[in-house]
């Protein structure tokens, strides 16, 4: 499962070179691609090796009990 | 890249009404309102149309600006920007919902030997492909696909007529008249509230003078379909089976007989749910590229996508986790996304427009 994650990611990224040198602001792209499918990649890693942090919907119940209840 | 699409008021009419008939047409928040939930729906409708109308005020006293545009403009560009990011997360979490409980769904009673993941993919290879190809292509194909929705629907009510019974909307307010507000202001939070997203597509109006007329027509039309399906669900199966069962839609259309419609009620959750976690992806994409500063979106609709599917699983861990979440912490969590920023916006965007009719004065 890793491995086809990361074989993936791979295909994603070469599937996307030709869009993302033809931008405008090639670095600024790069950046946020980068930034955005490293947050995708550690979060489907971290599931499959069932280490998962706390999901956001718990984090936001746990917040509002806190505040509000 | 917002500016170059251009929607007539029919295309944004239906895409308003698909984004909120969306998952709403297989479980509506206002179950919990047993036989009195369809006066929860239009307490929860009514709703919808306050909150609709502040959001196409909104657009009209900051005509063709995005969301994000409104909120560096009223308040700054650092606080507006975090503000932006905030709703592009709200976008991505709503997506997520979407995408986790329609594949839920399709497992419970459809594939239930295939794994979720595959479903998942499955929807968003044409969400990918949609975003790719831009917004009026999105539009466009939802026009046709909307006619297949409502046709259906009203088919499947038609078809069970036989089979209700006028006595499961009695006694009336058994339980009082707080599960009905409870209900109402539920419907209110999801799916009307959610409406707020579509800040990021109104500039796309051809007339822009037509957007509270046509903003409004589409909360009527589709708060019209919703009541029809859950009045439908609640003659046929009764409060308490209603209630308490997952998808009381497929439930209900299961038991007309002679006609096997369960693969239509899946395929309007396909259509209505795909086409709103479509529009709930695009609306973060644009805002993370105006945030950003970027001329065009479409080299991040991959890495997002993919990170819209990861999130869909680390979301919940089941659809009755992901129901009883929704029913707790939904309204509250979407307060200030759905509410209290937009009114603030819409408060500052009147004192600009006084302030510039007093100078121009």
């Amino acid at each position: 499962m890793i491995i086809g994650l990361t074989i993936g990611y791979i295909l994603m990224m070469i599937f996307d070179i030709p869009l993302i040198i033809k931008s405008n602001k090639i670095k600024k792209v790069i950046i946020l691609y980068l930034t955005i499918s490293l947050l995708g990649f550690t979060l489907s890693l971290l599931q499959i090796l069932d280490k998962q942090p706390l999901s956001p919907s718990n984090l936001i119940a746990k917040i509002i009990d806190t505040f509000v209840k | 890249m917002i500016k170059n699409q251009q929607l007539s008021s029919y295309q944004l009419c239906l895409a308003i009404v698909a984004f909120i008939f969306g998952s709403v047409a297989i479980f509506s928040p206002v179950l919990s309102a047993q036989q009195d939930a369809w006066l929860a729906h239009v307490i929860g409708w009514g709703g919808g149309f306050l909150l609709i109308s502040l959001y196409a005020g909104i657009a009209l006293l900051n005509p063709n600006m995005t969301l994000i545009d409104v909120l560096k403009s009223h308040f700054g560009e650092y606080l507006g920007s975090i503000i932006g990011l905030l709703y592009v997360w709200y976008g991505l979490h709503i997506a997520s919902l979407i995408l986790h409980s329609f594949s839920e769904f399709m497992v419970s009673v459809n594939y239930t030997e295939t794994p979720t993941v595959f479903i998942v993919i499955s929807v968003l290879i044409p969400i990918f492909y949609g975003l790719r190809k831009g917004l009026e292509v999105c539009i466009r194909v939802n026009q046709m696909s909307m006619i297949f929705l409502v046709a259906t629907l009203l088919l499947t009510i038609l078809l069970s007529i036989p089979l209700f019974d006028l006595g499961h909307l009695l006694p009336f307010l058994e339980f009082g008249f707080k599960p009905i507000l409870k209900g109402g202001l539920h419907l209110t939070a999801f799916p009307f509230g959610e409406t707020v997203l579509l800040l990021m597509i109104f500039p796309c109006l051809k007339k822009q003078k037509d957007l509270l007329k046509i903003s409004n027509l589409a909360v009527f039309i589709a708060g019209l379909l919703l009541l029809l399906n859950l009045l439908k669900d609640l003659l046929i199966l009764g409060p308490d089976i209603m209630s308490r069962h997952l998808f009381p839609t497929y439930m209900s259309v299961s038991m007309i007989p002679q006609a096997v419609l369960e693969p239509i009620v899946s395929a309007n959750l396909l259509i209505s749910s795909g086409f709103q976690a479509l529009l709930c992806i695009f609306a973060a994409l644009v805002g993370i590229a105006q945030i950003f500063g970027l001329d065009d979106y479409k080299p991040l609709v991959l890495p997002v996508v993919a990170f819209v599917a990861s999130l869909s699983f680390w979301v919940h861990e089941s659809y009755p986790e992901a129901f009883t979440w929704s029913v707790k912490y939904w309204t509250i969590y979407s307060i200030p996304f759905q509410l209290i920023i937009p009114v603030i916006l819409f408060g500052l965007s009147l004192i600009k427009k006084n302030k510039k009719w007093t100078v121009n004065t």
